[in-house]
C-alpha cells in the first residue's frame, strides 16, 4: 500500500483492548488523513453521549500519506477527540518530527482511550518490528514540567531518535483550554491537552524505522520542487519575513482587530505593540517546522530571552486585553506556552473577565494583593495566568473558559462572552468581516478561524465585508471545504497562495503518493464528506441549531452603517441559511439522510440523521 | 492628493507606512509609489498594477485592482498581502 500502512494503534490499559485496527482502502480514501481520517477513527472509539474528560472518550493522532514524502510543509499530525470547552467535536494541528517518527512506527494513526492509574508516559516504538511495540513508565518527576522541559528530558535519558507530544501543567490540571505540543508547535484550540491529562499521560514518545512506499517516487519528488520553489515565492513572503504578526496593523486598520473583549475593533495602542520593525520588538531567530521551505516562526526578543510570538496570540493577549507593552505580551505568551494553554481562549476568558470587573459584575480581585483585572494591565494578565492554572483565587473561575465563568457570573454576563458553543474566538471581529462572521458562527470547532477560513473572502474583494449576504455564505462554504482538504493531506496552510487550483493541484499529489486514480471533483467530494462527518458527531453529541450562532453582543438591530461596523441579527440569519441551504442541509442545519449516503456517512458510528432516521 | 498606506512587506520594503502623492487613478498612483520607493518597483508594483500576491483597497471599502480605477481627491489607498489573515 503505497502511503499508508493500513492500520490505526489502539491504545488503552483496560483489558483486551490495545493493538493494531486494520483500515480499508475506501475508508482511507474517502477520508485521506489528518482530521478526515482522525474524525472517522474518533467516530468509531468514541461511544455516544461520551465524556471529553472520561476513560471512554478518544483521543486521535492522525497522519497523512504526505507525512514522510518530501513534499514542503508536510510533517504535520491533527489531534481529534470531542473537546472539553465545547463538548463538540474538536481538531488541532501540530507540526514537525512528531509526525515523521509517528508514522515510521508502522501506523496511519493512535487512538488513546482509557485512563491509566498514574501519571504515565508512552512509549511506541516500531523499530526492527511489523507492529509496534507498547511501552509505558510512571512519569514521575515529569510530572509539573513543561511539555518543552518534559520533551527534552524524555529524549535525554531515553535517546534523541524518540519524538515527543506532551502536555505541560495546564493539561495535568485539566484546564478546559489546554494545549499538548511538540518542539515548541501547539496543538492549541479546544483543549486536547486536557484530554490528553485526563488519561493521565504526560507525554508520547515515538520511533521506528517503517516507511510507506511511494507509487511514483519520481513524480514525487518533481512535484516537491515545484511545490518548494513556489513556497518561496510572494505569496509567502509575508509569513517568511514577518510571521503572522504583521496582521496587526492591518486589521487594525480594518476596524477587525478586537479590542477590550470585543468593545470595539480599533486598537489605538496597535502601533506601540506591532510597529517595531513590524513585529513587537527585535527579531532574534526565525524557525521552521521539519520539511518546510518557508519557515514562518519568528522569535522575538523579550528581556535576554526569546519568545515566539504568531498574530493570534499577540492580539488575545495585546488589544483584547488592552495591552500596548510589547513586552508584557511576549512574557504572556510565553507564559502560556510554558504552562501549555491556548493563547487565544486564554486572552479570550481573561479580556471578558476584565469587562465583567469594569460593569461591577466582580471585583477583578487576583490572589496576589493589589492587583486587579483592568483592561491594560500587563501584569495582571500574567498574574492571571499564573492563578488560572493554579486555579487560586479568581483563577477558579478564569480555569473554566468564558462560557462556563458567564454562567456563574451571571448579570448578563452570558452576552459579553466572547465564545461560539464554548470556544472562545480568534482575532477577527465578526462586525467588520460578515462572511467570517458566518464562519465562527457555523464551525463545527466552534469560534474557529482555521477550519472556516472564511475571512479569505472578507478580503477576496468578490463580497462586501461589511454586507454580507448569500454570496458570503457560499464564499463561507469554499473556504471551510478548502480547509477541510489542506487540513487531512495534511499540508500547512500557508501554503495556499501558491496553488492556482488546490484540487487538481493535491489530486496530483495524492495519485503520484498512492496511486490513486483521483481527480479534483473526487477531493472536492472528499472535502464535502469530511465536513459534514464532522456535522454528524456534533448531531450525534447533541446539537442543535441554536448553536450556530454568535455573542449577543455583537449583533444589533440596526441595518449596517458606514461609520461603524455592525452585523444585524437578520444578516447573519439569512447567511446561516443560505449556509445551510448551500451545504444541502434542511432548515434547522441537519444533513438528511440522502447526503449522508451519498457521502458515506451513514454508518451507526455518525449517528441518527435527520430525517429517516437509518 | 492621495495617501497609500503600507502593510506588511509593502511597509518593510518602503521604510515607510505611509506615502501621499498626486494621482487621478490606481495606475498613476502605483507608478507614483514606485518612483517613491523604489524597494517596491519590480515586486510588490508591477508598472500601474499590483503583484498578484498583493492587494490594494479603497478607503477601506472595496478592493480595486484596474488601473484605471479613478482616485478623488482625499482619497486613502491600502496596500496589503493578498494572504491576509493565518
Ligand atoms: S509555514 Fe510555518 S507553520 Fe507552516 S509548516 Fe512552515 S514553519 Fe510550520
Amino acid at each position: 500500500m503505497s502511503g499508508y500502512h493500513g492500520r490505526y494503534l489502539r491504545i488503552d490499559p483496560r483489558p483486551g483492548r490495545p493493538g493494531c485496527v486494520p483500515i480499508d482502502d475506501r475508508t482511507l480514501r474517502d477520508f485521506i488523513g489528518g482530521v478526515g481520517l482522525g474524525s472517522w477513527i474518533v467516530a468509531r472509539e468514541t461511544p455516544r453521549g461520551v465524556d471529553p474528560l472520561g476513560p471512554d472518550a478518544c483521543l486521535v493522532f492522525a497522519l497523512s500519506p504526505l507525512v514522510g514524502s518530501p513534499l514542503t510543509t508536510s510533517a504535520k499530525f491533527a489531534v481529534v477527540a470531542f473537546g472539553p470547552l465545547t463538548g463538540r467535536l474538536c481538531d488541532a494541528l501540530c507540526s514537525s518530527h512528531f509526525a515523521i517518527a509517528a508514522k515510521r512506527t508502522g501506523v496511519d494513526a493512535i487512538a488513546l482511550s482509557g485512563a491509566f492509574d498514574e501519571p504515565t508516559v508512552i512509549f511506541v516504538d516500531g523499530t526492527g518490528v511489523d507492529s509496534p511495540r507498547v511501552e509505558t513508565q510512571p512519569a514521575g518527576g515529569l510530572w509539573g514540567l513543561s511539555a518543552a522541559e518534559a520533551e527534552a528530558r524524555i529524549r535525554l535519558e531515553h535517546g534523541a531518535g524518540w519524538q515527543v507530544a506532551a502536555i505541560g501543567p495546564a493539561g495535568e490540571r485539566l484546564i478546559p483550554f489546554a494545549t499538548l505540543s511538540h518542539d515548541g508547535r501547539h496543538a492549541g484550540r479546544g483543549g486536547l491537552g486536557a484530554v490528553m491529562g485526563s488519561k493521565k499521560v504526560k507525554a508520547i514518545a515515538v520511533r521506528g524505522d517503517r516507511r510507506t512506499p511511494l507509487a511514483d517516487p519520481s513524480r514525487t519528488v518533481e512535484l516537491a520542487r515545484s511545490l518548494s520553489a513556489r513556497s518561496l515565492g510572494p505569496a509567502t513572503e509575508k509569513y517568511r519575513e514577518l510571521g503572522t504578526v504583521a496582521n496587526l496593523l492591518a486589521f487594525n486598520r480594518f476596524d477587525a482587530l478586537p479590542t477590550r473583549n470585543f468593545q470595539s475593533g480599533h486598537f489605538e495602542g496597535a502601533e506601540r505593540l506591532a510597529g517595531h520593525d513590524l513585529g513587537p520588538s527585535p527579531k532574534v531567530a526565525r524557525k521552521s517546522c521539519a520539511s518546510c521551505t518557508i519557515g514562518c516562526e519568528h522569535i522575538f526578543a523579550v528581556g535576554s530571552k526569546g519568545a515566539r510570538m504568531e498574530y493570534e496570540s499577540l492580539f488575545a493577549l495585546g488589544p483584547l486585553c488592552g495591552v500596548d507593552d510589547p513586552e508584557f505580551v511576549l512574557r504572556a505568551a510565553s507564559l502560556c506556552d510554558d504552562l501549555g494553554l491556548d493563547t487565544i481562549s486564554t486572552g479570550g476568558t481573561i479580556a471578558f473577565f476584565m469587562e465583567c470587573a469594569e460593569r461591577g459584575w466582580i471585583d477583578g480581585r487576583l490572589p496576589r494583593p493589589d492587583r486587579w483585572l483592568r483592561f491594560g494591565d500587563g501584569p495582571a494578565v500574567l498574574e492571571a495566568i499564573s492563578a488560572l492554572v493554579d486555579r487560586e483565587g479568581i483563577g477558579e473561575w478564569l480555569a473554566l473558559g468564558s462560557r462556563r465563568a458567564a454562567e456563574r457570573i451571571g448579570r448578563g454576563s452570558a452576552d459579553l462572552a466572547p465564545h461560539v458553543k464554548g470556544l472562545e474566538l480568534p482575532g477577527y471581529d465578526p462586525r467588520a468581516l460578515h462572511a467570517m462572521a458566518l464562519g465562527l458562527a457555523v464551525g463545527t470547532r466552534g469560534a474557529d478561524h482555521n477550519r472556516s477560513g472564511a475571512y479569505e473572502a472578507d478580503f477576496s474583494g468578490k463580497v462586501d465585508r461589511r454586507r454580507g449576504g448569500v454570496a458570503s455564505a457560499l464564499a463561507a462554504i469554499e473556504t471551510e471545504d478548502r480547509a477541510a482538504l489542506i487540513d487531512s493531506l495534511i499540508l500547512c496552510k500557508f501554503l495556499r497562495g501558491v496553488f492556482a487550483d488546490l484540487y487538481e493541484e493535491s489530486a496530483g499529489l495524492l495519485r503520484a503518493v498512492t496511486g490513486w486514480d483521483l481527480d479534483a471533483d473526487e477531493l472536492r467530494a472528499t472535502a464535502r464528506r469530511v465536513v459534514n462527518a464532522r456535522k454528524c458527531l456534533n448531531e450525534r453529541e447533541g446539537w442543535t441549531r441554536a448553536e450556530d450562532t454568535l455573542p449577543p453582543r455583537f449583533l444589533s438591530d440596526d441595518p449596517a452603517d458606514d461609520a461603524t461596523p455592525t452585523l444585524s441579527r437578520g444578516r447573519l440569519e439569512t447567511m446561516i441559511a443560505a449556509y445551510y441551504q448551500g451545504r444541502g442541509w434542511d432548515e434547522d442545519g441537519r444533513g438528511p439522510v440522502e447526503l449522508r449516503r451519498e457521502l458515506s456517512l451513514d454508518g451507526p458510528e455518525f449517528g441518527p440523521g435527520a430525517s429517516g432516521r437509518p | 492628493m492621495i495617501s497609500i498606506e503600507l502593510f506588511g512587506v509593502p511597509r518593510l520594503r518602503a521604510g515607510t507606512g505611509l506615502v501621499r502623492l498626486e494621482a487621478v487613478d490606481l495606475g498613476s498612483a502605483l507608478e507614483g509609489l514606485a518612483l517613491a520607493c523604489p524597494g517596491l518597483d519590480g515586486s510588490v508594483v508591477l508598472g500601474g498594477r499590483a503583484h498578484p500576491a498583493y492587494k490594494l483597497s479603497l478607503n477601506g471599502d472595496r478592493f480595486v485592482t484596474e488601473p484605471e480605477t479613478t482616485l478623488n481627491d482625499g482619497d486613502v489607498l491600502l496596500l496589503l498581502a493578498a494572504d491576509v489573515g493565518g
